[in-house]
C-alpha cells in the first residue's frame, strides 16, 4: 500500500503545483483588479467577491479533478493491468490510491488557498470566506468521492468528471428533497442539507471500493451496476440511522445554534429568535411548556426556535425565518414564516403570502401548513400581531384585506382554518399591536382606525363598542388613526390604548400633512371596559415615533414607552416613560439618546427596565430612576432586551465579538446567546444555546 | 488438486463474458521447467487465460493453481513469484527507467537489480531515459527486463515479443528465457509468432475458442500429427480416418492431417494402385490446421 501512495503521490505532485499555481493565478488577478478599483475602474465588493469564488472553486475542481483521475486514468493509460499484477491486493491498491488522491488533494488545496488567502486576506474577510470553509470542506469531499466512485466504475476521466459533477447536483437536489420533505417522510423535520449531502459519502466510498475490489471496471468494461446497487443501498441505511439517530439524541440535545437574533419574552413564557449555524438537526420536542416564540429573518441558515427557557429545552426548531410561539397550555406551537424575502417576490404576488405552520408537540407533528388566509395574499399580504389566544383554541392575527390594505383580525382554529374575521380595523398600514384577547379568552379587543375599540365575543360573535377616542378630543371626522398599540391589563380590568392620529385631508396622501409640515395627534388613554370610565393620560401633538405599552404584574401600573418630541431632535435625543397608576399619572423623561426605538420590560416588584443604544435605565417602583451602571452595566454591555422571565431575571440577547459593518450597514456578529440577567446582581446566565 | 511437478495446473476453468465463452473448461498442465507456448487464434482466450492466471479476473468456473497456490484464495502469494509482460505493456510515461526499476524493486521481496541492468545495458537502453520517450519496443525490453527483476518462477509473455526488433527478439529469447530454463523456472509464452515458439518452446497448447484443443510436447506433437497424401489412380475413394482433419480430395490424390499418427497408419491405406505417403508439419502447420479445423467445427 506504501509503494501505491508513493507512486500516487509522486505522480501526483504536479496538482499540488498547479493548486500553487491557480492560488498565484488568483492573487495576480487581485492585484490586477485591486490596481483598477484604485482607478475607479471596477467596484472593490467585485473584486471581494472575485477573490471569495476563486478560492471556493479551486477547490472544488482540485476536488474532482483529482478523484476523477485515480483509477480512470490508469484504465485509459492501459496500466491498469501492470499496477494489479503486483503482489498487492486490490484493497491494498484501492487504500493506497484513495489516501493518495486525498493527500494530493489537500496538498493541493492548501498550496492553493493559504499563500493566496494571506495575501488577499482583507478581500476574503470582506466576503465571509472562512465562515464557508466547513461547506467548502464538505462540499468538496462529496466531490472528491463522487468522482473516485465513477472513477473506479467508468473507464474515462472525462465520463468520470462529468458524472461526478452530475452526482453531486442531484445529491444536492435529493438533499434539498429530503430537507423538505424529511419531516414528512421520517417524522419530524430532520437534518440539514449538509448532512443529507455527507450521508452520499459512506455509500460512494463502499460503491468504489467493492466496485474496484469485486468488480472487473478496472480493465475498461462498465461495470457500475453493481457499485452503484451498494453505493445507493448503503445512501438509504444511512439516511436511516442518521434519522434515528437524530430523532433519539434530539430528545436531549441542543441544536448546534451559535448565534441567536433579537428576543423578547411574552406573557406565556419567552420568545427566542435563532439565528442558527451549523444545526444539524432539528427536531421538535415533546416537553413541558413554559413558552415560547421566536422571530429571525435575512440569513440561509435561519432557524425558529421555541424554547423553554427553564430547562433550554428547544420546542419547535424550523428552518425557517419567522415567528414561533408555544400555546399557553403547552400543546401546540404556531410558526408563521415569509416564504421568501420580500425583495425575492415574483410576479405572482397571490402565491407570496406569509405561511403559517400548526404544530402538534405532543405528537411531534405539524397539522397544518399554508396560507391559511386567502384573502391576505397579494400585494400588502402579511400577518402581524399573531398571538394565541389566553385559552389555546384560537390563532389571531392582523391582515390586510386584499388589495385594499385594510387592516381585520382573523382567528384560526388549531386546524388552520378561519374560524371568525373580526369587522376590518380600517386602516391603511400600521405599526403597533392594535388588538388583543381578553385576558380569559372569551372576547376580542380591537381598536379601529376610527379611534374606537370594539369589544367582541366569541361565544356568540357579538360586538359592541366599549371605548372611544372622541372620549379624548378625536373625533373620526378630522383625525385619522394609523398607528396605534392596545394592551389589556393582567386582570383584564383597564386597557390601556396609545395611538396617534392624521389629521384627514382631501387626499390620502395628504393625511397628516398641511403646508408642509405633518399634523398629527398622539394619545395616550387607559379606559375600564364594564364601567366606560377613561383616563386620558397624554394628548399631544408632538411627533411620536413609537410607543410601547407595558403592564406591571399586578396590573397595577402601566408604562408607555415613547420616543416623541416636539422636534425630530427631542425624539432622538431622549425616551419619554409614561408611568400610569390607578390614580396617579406622571412622566419620566430619561437622557438615552439615539435613533432605534426603545425596548422595556418589567421587573419584579414593579421595575421597569428600559434599553435604547445599549444604554439602561431602571425605573423603580416609587418612580426612581436610575442609569444602570458598574458591573450590571458590564453584564449588559453588548446585548439587546428580550424582556423577563418568570423568575424576574432580564433575559438579553448578548453578543460576543465585536459588530462589523459590511457596506455600510451592522453585519454580522461572531456570535451571540439568549442570558438571564440579574439586574441587582449583574450575574449573567447563559440561557441558550 | 495440486501436483508439485507443475507450474501451472487448471481444472476445468471457465470464464464468460456474458454469452461469450472465453475460457470453455481449460484443463492445462505446464510442468515446471518448461517453456510452454500457448498458441490460439485472435479471440482464443489467451489473455484471458492469463488473467486469470494472475488473479486480475475470477474465474467463473473451475480452479486455477501456479506454483501450488490456487489463484483466487492466494493471489498476492502468486504474483509475488510470478513475472508477467503483456503485449505493448503501457507503462507509466512520467517514470524513468531507473524509477520504473526502483518502484518495482519495492514492491518485492527479493529484487536482482543486476539481473535488470544486465538486459538493459545489452539492448542500450538508457535507464535515464523517460519511458515516455522509448519506442515501444524499447519499452517492451524494458517490461521483460523489469519482469524477471524478482527472479519469478514463472514468467509468463503474454504477446510480450510483438514489436520487438529481431535483435531484442534475440536477447530475449536467448538470454532471458533460456537463462530461466536453465535455471529450471517456467516461461508460458503465448502469441502467434509460431516460429520463435518453434525454436524455443518445449511445450505448446492450442486454444480455440475457449478450448484448449492439444496439449503436448513439441516434439510429441510432431510426432503424433503428420499430414497424410494418398496417391491413387482416378476417382477411387479412399476411406480416411476417422478424425483426420483438414481433408482435400483431389483428382489422383487425396491430402489429410491425424492427430495421432502411426506407422500403421500407412500400412492400413496402402493398397493396390496406391501409395500412401506421411510429411512432417511444420509447428506453424500444425497450427493452422488445428485452428482451421476446430473453428469450421465450432460453426
Amino acid at each position: 500500500m506504501r509503494r501505491v501512495f508513493a507512486k500516487e503521490w509522486k505522480q501526483g505532485q504536479m496538482i499540488a503545483l498547479f493548486g500553487l499555481l491557480m492560488g498565484g493565478l488568483v492573487v495576480a488577478l487581485w492585484g490586477i483588479f485591486t490596481v483598477a478599483y484604485v482607478r475607479n475602474w471596477i467596484d472593490q465588493e467585485n473584486v471581494n467577491g472575485f477573490c471569495g469564488a476563486m478560492f471556493y472553486l479551486v477547490p472544488l475542481a482540485l476536488a474532482i479533478f483529482v478523484g476523477a483521475g485515480l483509477f480512470a486514468a490508469e484504465v485509459e493509460r492501459g496500466t491498469m493491468p501492470l499496477l494489479l499484477a503486483l503482489p498487492f491486493s486490490r484493497r491494498q491498491v484501492w487504500v493506497g490510491k484513495t489516501l493518495a488522491g486525498l493527500a494530493l488533494m489537500l496538498s493541493a488545496v492548501a498550496m492553493a488557498i493559504v499563500p493566496g488567502a494571506i495575501a488577499t486576506r482583507p478581500a476574503l474577510e470582506e466576503v465571509g470566506f472562512w465562515q464557508f470553509l466547513p461547506e467548502l470542506a464538505l462540499a468538496s469531499a462529496l466531490l472528491y468521492f463522487g468522482a473516485l466512485f465513477w472513477s473506479t466504475v467508468l473507464a474515462s476521466i472525462v465520463s468520470a468528471f462529468l458524472t461526478a459533477i452530475a452526482t453531486a447536483i442531484g445529491l444536492v437536489l435529493v438533499a434539498v428533497v429530503l430537507m423538505v420533505l424529511g419531516g414528512r417522510l421520517f417524522g419530524p423535520p430532520l437534518l440539514d442539507i449538509e448532512v443529507w449531502a455527507l450521508a452520499a459519502i459512506p455509500g460512494l466510498i463502499a460503491g468504489s471500493y467493492l466496485g474496484f475490489v469485486r468488480g472487473e471496471a478496472f480493465l475498461g468494461r462498465r461495470r457500475w451496476r453493481m457499485p452503484l446497487a451498494v453505493a445507493l443501498a448503503i445512501y438509504v441505511v444511512t439516511i436511516i440511522i442518521l434519522s434515528g439517530v437524530a430523532r433519539s439524541l434530539t430528545g436531549y440535545d441542543r441544536s448546534q445554534v451559535y448565534k441567536i437574533g433579537a428576543a423578547t419574552v411574552t406573557g406565556s413564557g419567552g420568545v427566542v429568535s435563532a439565528l442558527t449555524y451549523g444545526a444539524p438537526v432539528r427536531v421538535t420536542r415533546e416537553a413541558e411548556v413554559k413558552l415560547a416564540n421566536g422571530v429571525t429573518a435575512g440569513d440561509r441558515r435561519v432557524y425558529s426556535v421555541a424554547l423553554d427557557l427553564d430547562t433550554g429545552k428547544e420546542l419547535l426548531v424550523r428552518r425557517e425565518a419567522g415567528v414561533a410561539e408555544v400555546s399557553p397550555d403547552g400543546k401546540h406551537a404556531f410558526l408563521l414564516t415569509e416564504p421568501r424575502p420580500l425583495t425575492w417576490r415574483g410576479e405572482d404576488w397571490g402565491s407570496d403570502g406569509p405561511i403559517v405552520e400548526i404544530w402538534d408537540l405532543s405528537r411531534n407533528r405539524m397539522t397544518y401548513r399554508g396560507v391559511p388566509i386567502g384573502p391576505t395574499a397579494g400585494r400588502y399580504a402579511r400577518i402581524q400581531s399573531i398571538k394565541w389566544s389566553p385559552d389555546s383554541k384560537w390563532i389571531g392575527s392582523v391582515t390586510p384585506e386584499g388589495e385594499s390594505n385594510k387592516l381585520r383580525v382573523l382567528l384560526l382554529g388549531l386546524d388552520g382554518r378561519v374560524q371568525r374575521e373580526i369587522t376590518a380595523l380600517g386602516w391603511y398600514g400600521s405599526q403597533g399591536d392594535p388588538w388583543s384577547f381578553a385576558p380569559g379568552g372569551d372576547a376580542v379587543y380591537a381598536l379601529g382606525g376610527e379611534g374606537g375599540v370594539t369589544r367582541y365575543e366569541l361565544a356568540n360573535g357579538e360586538s359592541h363598542e366599549v371605548w372611544s377616542a372622541k372620549a379624548a378630543g378625536l373625533d373620526a371626522k378630522d383625525w385619522f388613526v394609523r398607528d396605534a398599540s392596545l394592551s389589556v391589563s393582567p386582570s383584564g380590568g383597564r386597557i390601556a390604548v396609545a395611538l396617534t392620529a392624521y389629521e384627514r385631508r382631501g387626499h390620502p396622501a395628504q393625511i397628516g400633512y398641511a403646508g408642509g409640515r405633518t399634523t398629527s395627534r398622539s394619545l395616550i388613554a387607559v379606559f375600564q371596559p364594564d364601567t366606560g370610565e377613561t383616563r386620558v393620560v397624554l394628548v399631544s401633538d408632538e411627533v411620536t415615533r413609537s410607543q410601547a405599552l407595558v403592564w406591571s404584574g399586578d396590573s397595577g401600573t402601566l408604562y408607555c414607552v415613547r420616543t416623541a418630541g416636539d422636534d425630530w431632535q427631542t425624539a432622538r435625543d431622549q425616551v419619554a416613560v409614561w408611568r400610569v397608576g390607578r390614580a396617579e399619572a406622571s412622566v419620566i423623561t430619561l437622557p438615552m439618546r439615539g435613533t432605534g426605538m426603545a425596548e422595556a420590560a418589567v421587573l419584579p416588584g414593579g421595575r421597569l427596565i428600559v434599553e435604547r443604544g445599549a444604554q439602561y435605565w431602571v425605573i423603580a417602583s416609587d418612580a426612581h430612576a436610575r442609569r444602570v451602571v458598574g458591573g450590571i452595566e458590564q453584564a449588559l454591555t453588548g446585548a439587546t432586551i428580550a424582556g423577563a422571565d418568570v423568575q424576574g431575571r432580564l433575559l438579553v440577547t448578548k453578543w460576543e465579538g465585536e459588530e462589523r459593518w459590511v457596506e455600510g450597514v451592522p453585519g454580522v456578529r461572531p456570535a451571540s446567546y439568549l442570558a438571564a440577567v440579574d439586574v441587582d446582581t449583574g450575574q449573567v446566565t447563559k440561557v441558550y444555546p | 488438486m495440486s501436483d508439485t511437478s507443475l507450474a501451472i495446473l487448471t481444472k476445468d476453468l471457465t470464464r464468460r463474458f456474458g454469452r461469450l465463452r472465453a475460457l470453455d473448461g481449460v484443463n492445462a498442465h505446464v510442468p515446471k521447467g518448461a517453456i510452454y507456448g500457448l498458441m490460439g487464434p485472435n479471440g482464443a482466450g489467451k489473455t484471458t487465460f492469463v488473467r486469470v492466471l494472475l488473479n486480475l479476473i475470477n474465474p467463473t468456473s473451475g480452479a486455477a493453481v501456479v506454483l501450488g497456490r490456487d489463484v483466487t484464495k492466494e493471489p498476492v502469494e502468486v504474483r509475488k513469484r510470478v513475472g508477467h509482460v503483456a503485449a505493448l505493456q503501457p507503462l507509466w510515461d512520467w517514470m524513468t527507467v531507473r524509477d520504473f526499476a526502483e518502484f518495482m524493486r519495492g514492491c518485492y521481496p527479493v529484487w536482482s537489480p543486476e539481473a535488470v541492468s544486465t538486459v538493459l545495458d545489452r539492448i542500450g537502453i538508457d535507464q535515464a531515459a523517460t519511458l515516455g520517450v522509448l519506442s515501444r519496443g524499447q519499452r517492451a525490453i524494458v517490461a521483460i527486463a523489469v519482469a524477471v527483476g524478482h527472479e519469478p518462477d514463472l514468467l509468463i509473455l503474454d504477446e510480450a515479443l510483438t514489436g520487438l526488433d529481431p535483435i531484442a527478439r534475440r536477447e530475449v529469447l536467448r538470454n532471458i528465457i533460456d537463462a530461466m530454463q536453465a535455471e529450471g523456472r517456467t516461461v508460458l509464452i503465448t502469441g502467434q509468432d509460431i516460429s520463435d515458439m518453434e525454436r524455443i518452446c518445449d511445450h505448446v497448447g492450442f486454444l480455440v475458442n475457449g478450448r484448449l484443443v492439444l496439449e503436448a510436447t513439441l516434439d510429441d506433437l510432431k510426432s503424433r500429427v503428420k499430414r497424410i497424401r494418398v496417391e491413387h489412380p482416378g476417382e477411387a475413394e479412399v476411406q480416411v480416418p476417422v478424425g483426420a482433419f483438414q481433408v482435400e480430395r483431389r483428382l489422383r490424390e487425396t491430402v489429410f492431417t491425424v492427430e495421432n499418427y502411426t506407422p500403421d497408419l500407412l500400412v492400413s491405406l496402402d493398397g493396390p494402385g496406391r501409395r500412401a505417403v506421411a510429411t512432417d508439419l511444420s509447428l506453424e502447420d500444425i497450427f493452422i490446421d488445428l485452428a482451421q479445423a476446430h473453428m469450421r467445427s465450432a460453426g
